[in-house]
Parts: C-alpha cells; sequence; structure tokens
C-alpha cells in the first residue's frame, strides 16, 4: 500500500493539511499556553476576592454583633443576621475534612472556628434577649476570640493561597521560559520541515515535467527511442506521460513507415535508372549500327551481284565467300533490342568462322559443341561474335599457328553455359578483375592490354574499326547479359597467361514462349 | 539530493514531534503539578497541631520530617503552627487556637517566655492529649519526647574528663530562662548527668553558668561575657545549637581555638562546620526525626486510649572531627 496520495489534488490536499496541522499545533500550544497562565492568574484573583469577602463578612457581622449587644435594635439584628448568613455562606465550600494538606487543613479549621463563632454569637444574642448579661457577655468574649482566631486563619489562608499561587506563578514562569525556547524550536523545526516539504512536493510534480519537456525536445531532435522514464505514481503526471509515451509511438512507428516508403521509392527509382542506363546502351548500340547502315540495300544488292558475278565466272570459294559474309552482315545488322535463339546466334558464329578461316587459313582452327536442345534458347543477339572476336583479335594474335577457339553450349543446372576458350596468351587476373568490376559507368574499353607488334597493332586498328562498326566488345557483352539477366553472376572468366582464356556466359534457359516475361 | 532531503524531512519531524511531545509533558506536569501530591485529596481520621516556635535551624526540621512521617503512617495530619514569645500570637494563643478548632491531640514545643500550664490544662480538661518534644513541661503534658537531660550532661561530661581531665573549668551556657520551674528541672537534669561524669576527674569544677536569650546572637553575647569574666576558664558547655555557634565565633575571635574546648549541642550545619574544623571538640546530637516520629505515635496511642509511657528517649549521639569525617557528606 502506498503512503502517499496519488493525485497532484490529493497530493496538494495532504501537503496543506500537514503544513495546516502542523502550523495548528504551535497555535493550539501557544494558546493553551496563555489560556494555563491566565487560568493561574483567574485562580490568585478568585481566591484573593473570595478571602477579603470573608474578611468583610467578618467584620461586618462582628460589629453588627457588637451593636445589637449594646442597642438591641431590630437593624442592627437584621443586619447581623444577613452578614451572618453571608459569612455562613462563605464557609459552605470550604473544605470541612481533615486532610495532610496545609490549605485543606486551614479551610478545615476555619469553618469549626468559624462555626464556634457563629454558634457563640448566636449564644450571646439569645443571652443579651433573655437578659442574661453574664453569660452574654462570656459568650461574647470567647466569640470576640473566635473572631481573632478567624481573622488570623483568614489571613493565613490567604496568605498560603497566595504563596500557592505564586509559587505555582513562578514555576509556571520558570517553565514557560523553557516553553518558551521549546515553542521557538518547535516553529524552527516547523519552519524547515514545511519548506523540505515544500521542496520535495514541487519536485515531485516539477521532475515528471521536466521530463517531459526534454522527451519533447528529444522526440523535435528525432529521437523516438528514448523511452520515458514515468515515475510509478499514478497522479496527472504519470497519465500525460503515458499519453506521451503513446504519442512517442506512434510518431515513431509513422517515421518508420515512411523511412520504408522512402526505401522502396529509392529501389524503384534505382531500377528506374537502371532501365534509363540500359535503354541508353541499347539506342548508343543501335545508333551506331544504324549509322553502319548507310545503305544496306546497295550493300546487299552489292553483294548479289557479286555472288551471281562469282556463279557466272564459276568461283565457288568467292560464292561462299561472299554468301557467308552476306548472311553475317544481315545478322549483324539486326536491332540490337531483339533476342535470338542459340541456335541463330551459332549460325552467324558459323559464317563469322567461316570468313576468319579465310583469313587466317592455317593459323585458327574452331569447334563449336553444343547440347541437343540448346538452340532453342533465346539470348541477346550479338553476344558470342565479340568473344571469338576477341579470342582471335586479342588472345590469339600472337600465335602464327595452333591457335584454337571452342565454343561449347552445354545445359547446366537448369541453365545453358556457353563457353567461348582459346588457347591464346591469356590476362592476368588484374585485369580479368576489372572486366568483371562492376561499374556504374559501362563505357565500352578495350579488353585486353595493348600491343607494340605489328600483328597486334593490325588487330588493334581492326578492332578499332570494328568497335566503330559495331561498337561491341567483350565489356559490352559482360554490361548487356548483366543488365539483360539482372545478375551479376552470369559470366565467370578463367585466365592464365600464356596458357589462355575461358569466357563462361551462364545464361537462364528463356525458350522463345518465356521471352516475353 | 533526494535522499537528503527526505533524511532532512525525517530530521525536522522527529525534532518536532520530539518538541511538542515534551512541550505537552512539561505543560502537563506544570499543570498537575498545581494540584499537589495525591496523599492531600485523601481525608485523614485524625488532625493534630504542632506548636512549635519559630525556627529552622537542623532539629526543627527534622522533627517536623519525623512528624510528618509518622503522620503518613497513623492516617493522621499534622498541622504545624509556629510562635514567637512576646508576638501577639504566642504559644499559648496557638494553644487556644487548636483548642477552638477541636484539634485531637497537641505536640507542643516549649518555649522560655511563655506559660503553657493553662493551656496545657485546658486542653487535657477537654480531653486532648498532649505530647512535649525538646523541652519538658514536667507536669501538665501527657508524655515528653525528647533526649534524656541527664544523659546528655553525663555525655559532655565524659567529653570533658577524656579532654581536659582535672584541669577542666567549665562554664556552662544554658539556652532560655530558669526561673520557670520546669526549665529548672531539665536543667537541673543536665547539670546531674554532667556532675557524674566529673567524678572520673574531681579536680574539674563547673566555675560559671550564663543564661542565654532567644536569638541567633545571643549565645555569642553570653559566651563572651563567660570568658572575659572567666579567663581561666577552658571548657564551654552548650544546651543549644545557637549558643554553640555563638561559643565558637567567640573563641575564634579571642584567638583561643584549642585552649577552650567547646561541647556543643545539635547538628545544625554551622555548628558541624566549627566540629569539622575542630573549632567545636564535640557535639550532642539529638534525634530530630524520631522525636517527632514518636510524638505523633504518643499522640496516637493516647488518642486511641491505649497506655502511653510519661517519657520516651530518643537517644543522643555524641558527633567529634572523627566520626564527622566519616558520616555521609557530614550530616548524620
Amino acid at each position: 500500500m502506498r503512503m502517499w496520495p496519488k493525485t497532484i489534488r490529493r497530493k496538494i490536499v495532504s501537503y496543506s493539511l500537514l503544513i495546516i496541522l502542523i502550523m495548528s499545533v504551535i497555535t493550539a500550544y501557544a494558546t493553551f499556553n496563555a489560556r494555563s497562565m491566565s487560568r493561574d492568574v483567574d485562580e490568585l484573583y478568585r481566591s484573593t476576592v473570595a478571602s477579603q469577602a470573608m474578611q468583610s463578612d467578618l467584620e461586618f457581622t462582628e460589629k453588627y454583633l457588637v451593636e445589637y449587644l449594646s442597642t438591641k435594635t431590630s437593624d442592627s439584628l437584621r443586619e447581623f443576621i444577613k452578614y451572618e448568613n453571608r459569612f455562613r455562606a462563605d464557609l459552605a465550600p470550604l473544605n470541612r475534612t481533615a486532610k495532610p494538606d496545609e490549605t485543606a487543613l486551614l479551610e478545615k479549621n476555619l469553618v469549626v472556628v468559624g462555626t464556634g463563632y457563629l454558634e457563640e454569637a448566636d449564644a450571646a444574642i439569645s443571652a443579651k434577649r433573655g437578659r442574661n448579661i453574664p453569660v452574654y457577655i462570656a459568650a461574647y468574649e470567647e466569640s470576640d476570640k473566635s473572631a481573632a482566631v478567624l481573622r488570623y486563619l483568614i489571613g493565613r489562608i490567604s496568605s498560603v493561597r497566595f504563596n500557592q499561587s505564586l509559587a505555582a506563578y513562578e514555576d509556571f514562569n520558570a517553565r514557560t521560559e523553557a516553553l518558551i525556547r521549546l515553542v521557538t524550536l518547535m516553529i524552527a523545526s516547523a519552519v524547515i520541515l514545511t519548506v523540505l516539504i515544500v521542496i520535495v512536493y514541487s519536485r515531485r510534480i516539477a521532475d515528471p515535467i521536466i521530463r517531459l519537456a526534454h522527451a519533447a525536445n528529444e522526440i523535435a531532435r528525432g529521437n523516438f527511442d528514448d523511452r520515458i522514464a514515468v515515475r510509478s505514481a499514478d497522479d496527472e503526471i504519470a497519465t500525460m506521460a503515458e499519453a506521451f509515451i503513446t504519442m512517442q509511438e506512434s510518431i515513431r512507428r509513422y517515421v518508420a513507415e515512411l523511412h520504408e516508403k522512402a526505401e522502396v521509392e529509392k529501389n524503384l527509382m534505382e531500377e528506374r535508372f537502371q532501365m534509363l542506363h540500359m535503354k541508353n546502351l541499347l539506342k548508343n548500340a543501335e545508333l551506331d549500327a544504324l549509322q553502319s547502315q548507310i545503305n544496306p540495300h546497295f550493300l546487299f544488292n552489292t553483294m548479289n551481284a557479286a555472288i551471281q558475278l562469282a556463279v557466272v565466272e564459276d568461283a565457288e570459294r568467292t560464292r561462299l565467300f561472299l554468301e557467308h559474309l552476306s548472311a553475317f552482315l544481315r545478322f549483324t545488322m539486326r536491332p540490337l533490342s531483339n533476342t535470338v535463339t542459340l541456335g541463330e546466334e551459332l549460325t552467324a558464329l558459323d559464317s563469322y568462322i567461316y570468313l576468319l578461316k579465310i583469313r587466317f587459313p592455317d593459323r585458327i582452327s574452331f569447334t563449336i559443341d553444343r547440347d541437343e536442345g540448346t538452340e532453342t534458347v533465346r539470348i541477346p543477339s550479338l553476344i558470342l561474335q565479340p568473344l571469338v572476336e576477341n579470342s582471335v583479335l586479342h588472345g590469339l594474335s600472337e600465335r602464327e599457328s595452333g591457335g584454337e577457339v571452342g565454343i561449347t553450349a552445354r545445359r547446366d543446372d537448369g541453365r545453358i553455359r556457353v563457353d567461348v576458350s582459346d588457347n591464346g596468351s591469356g590476362m592476368s587476373a588484374d585485369q580479368v578483375a576489372e572486366l568483371l568490376r562492376v561499374r556504374p559507368e559501362r563505357a565500352e574499353q578495350t579488353d585486353h592490354g595493348a600491343a607494340a607488334d605489328p600483328m597486334e597493332t593490325a588487330v588493334r586498328e581492326e578492332q578499332a574499326d570494328v568497335g566503330r562498326i559495331h561498337g561491341i566488345g567483350l565489356r559490352n557483352v559482360i554490361d548487356r547479359l548483366r543488365l539483360f539477366y539482372g545478375i551479376e553472376d552470369c559470366v565467370r572468366i578463367q585466365s592464365r597467361r600464356n596458357e589462355g582464356t575461358v569466357v563462361s556466359l551462364y545464361l537462364p534457359a528463356f525458350h522463345k514462349r518465356e521471352e516475353a516475361s | 539530493m533526494k535522499r537528503v532531503l527526505i533524511a532532512l524531512i525525517a530530521l525536522s519531524a522527529v525534532v518536532f514531534v520530539g518538541v511538542t511531545t515534551y512541550s505537552v509533558f512539561l505543560l502537563v506536569t506544570a499543570t498537575s503539578g498545581q494540584k499537589g501530591p495525591a496523599r492531600a485529596e485523601t481525608a485523614v481520621r485524625l488532625h493534630f497541631f504542632a506548636v512549635m516556635p519559630h525556627a529552622d535551624g537542623r532539629y526543627d526540621l527534622g522533627l517536623r520530617k519525623g512528624m510528618d512521617n509518622a503522620a503518613a503512617d497513623s492516617d493522621a495530619a499534622v498541622e504545624v503552627l509556629t510562635y514567637r514569645p512576646g508576638d501577639q500570637y504566642d504559644g499559648a494563643w496557638f494553644m487556644d487556637l487548636a483548642l477552638r478548632a477541636k484539634t485531637d491531640g497537641i505536640i507542643l514545643m516549649p518555649q522560655e517566655g511563655t506559660d503553657f500550664s493553662k493551656a496545657v490544662d485546658a486542653a487535657r480538661a477537654k480531653g486532648i492529649p498532649v505530647v512535649t518534644v525538646g523541652r519538658d513541661l514536667v507536669h501538665h503534658r501527657t508524655c515528653f519526647v525528647g533526649t534524656n537531660s541527664f544523659q546528655a550532661g553525663y555525655e559532655a561530661g565524659r567529653i570533658i574528663v577524656r579532654r581536659v581531665g582535672d584541669r577542666a573549668r567549665i562554664g556552662l551556657i544554658i539556652a532560655g530562662e530558669t526561673e520557670k520551674p520546669d526549665q529548672q528541672w531539665n536543667q537541673n537534669f543536665t547539670l546531674a548527668g554532667l556532675s557524674n561524669a566529673l567524678k572520673e576527674a574531681p579536680g574539674a569544677r563547673v566555675v560559671a553558668a550564663g543564661l542565654s536569650r532567644d536569638g541567633i546572637l545571643f549565645g555569642e553575647e553570653t559566651a563572651d561575657e563567660l570568658v572575659g569574666k572567666n579567663p581561666g576558664l577552658n571548657v564551654i558547655v552548650c544546651t543549644s545549637g545557637k549558643d554553640t555557634i555563638g561559643a565558637a565565633q567567640t573563641i575564634i575571635d579571642l584567638n583561643r581555638v584549642g585552649a577552650v574546648t567547646i561541647i556543643g549541642y545539635d547538628d545544625d550545619p554551622e555548628v558541624l562546620a566549627f566540629v569539622r574544623k575542630g573549632v567545636v571538640s564535640a557535639t550532642l546530637v539529638r534525634n530530630a526525626e524520631k522525636t517527632g516520629y514518636e510524638a505523633v505515635r504518643a499522640i496516637v496511642a493516647a488518642r486511641e486510649g491505649k497506655p502511653v509511657s510519661d517519657f520516651i528517649d530518643t537517644g543522643i549521639t555524641v558527633v567529634t572531627p572523627g566520626n564527622l569525617a566519616g558520616t555521609r557528606d557530614g550530616s548524620l
């Protein structure tokens, strides 16, 4: 069970009541103290007045007794009786039993002697009325002695009472000195207590509000993760803090959702950028191709005329050469955005190899080997010819004979693996890494390092020509494949210096009907 | 910081509550203290008067204490009335007051200058017992409670024999006047005791006797007169505390400390101080508290009709510098 009140309203009421209680105790104490002193003074005053009244009544009783005994008037008798009764009334409240207390004993004496005095006085009056002179005189003498004793006793009791009251008053005064110091201490401790209570209480109210303000500043700075420390008290501040925590959580969730949306938009933008980049590459390639299509009809008509001329002249090899050249050129004239089957690509590659064999009859031998069914797989067009061209122009450029270029197409775990291998000069690991490095700019570059010999110079010049005509190299092939399939690990290169190079293409097996997707 | 604040609050709360409680306690005790002790509220069976000379010597205070103790034990109350001889209200007048107040008994300490015979007779006539203390009236009273005068004189004589021997030239300071037969009877007994003891020192002689009036100054007057008139006097025997103080002061003033042996009386602080300094050789101390106690017991017995001894001896103690040192704070 908690000792502290829960709500701020209850706290304010309880703390105020506590402070009021403390002040009330001090006030009540001071009031009671003053009241007690006043009571002492009152008692002193009352006892003094009572003693004086008794003394006065006794004197008048004596006076009218003597007056009656001497004059025997009814007035004096009436007055005597009047004061006798008053004196008797004065004696009435006094103590009548023996007690071990000086005042009580004095009062008892006063009552006994006073009663005796009144009896003696009455006896004197009775004797006076009966004209029994010796008796009334004797009775009067006794009453006179008793009156003297009474005066002494009244004076004594008055003195004793006064001394008792005075002693009590002085004792009380002495105690009051101590009490004043105690009251001062009470007030000082009460002031310290109330000030400390106010400090603690104000801190209890202000601290959670300050923490809330700090939390609000943290949220304003964008920090939604710090949990607000809420006091376990179940007051309005705690309720406000809980509401604040709920608000903080809502804002945090909202901001997280915004971040997720921004991330999605960012990815979308990147994809769009890649698409744009690919389109740009295709446009560049198409532009280059268009630039090369100066007048294809003229070129092919001319080529046909040359074929017919070769037939007429019975030049069979020339006809075949021109037919392969025409077929290869027609293949290269296709838009690069169109896909082709692997079979079409390999047919075009056959024409290209035929042309190369005519050009380099004894230097290089070519082999093509493919698995059954791989010819229907659709691939981007013109991706194998640049690889073969690379092997011939760069890999085997330094070999005078014995050069070998192999093309294989195999099914490999749901994909088609196409290897283009040569036994040429190979490439360094750095060169391979450079070729495979994913770069934002996919500018076309020459793929192998420059060579200084005439053969290489001729090859490079031809490569430059090819680049100008087709603009397609190994780098271009890698970039196109990555963009086309959306995966980076679609090309692998194994190469060793002076041993050769194998470029492996891992192509998803899209067949004709799947191309649309 | 928070712990410090809590600690300060607890401390100030404890101080406040403690001070408040203590203040209320003081106030309550101050208020209840005015009502007096609880016994004062209880009625008692008997009401006695003690009529005594106005004095606040050790003997008088002890006497009152003894009477109060006996009253508490006897379901009685003792009201003390003090008188001064020659005043408007003398001892006889207070005896009359006691009779008019219908007292159950009177303890009277007679003093020179007042004739109590009639008052005592009047009381006895009304069947009110009267017990005398300190000094005896010999006749009239119911019984006397106090020191055996013969024993007191005898003890004084023994000290003189032991200290001075045959060389003793003794001066007596007798308190009060001796014209009254009762007083003479007391003094005679004292002298008889003294003489009896002096038989062991045949050379010793009482060379002078002086009468001292009541009052603290008159002891010195009497001693000075005794010594002045009797240059060979080397022993002074006193029969009251005030006479002892006066004699000691005189001997100091005359620079005869050691040359004059003073036998004192009672155990007032001043007397004991002189004993401690060796100015007074020994003092005869009456047992005041026992005297007061036995007086009340005797008067209660008389009131109840029981037989009461004519004389109740409460004994006497000789205090010397030797046995005074062994007593706590020098008092007996």
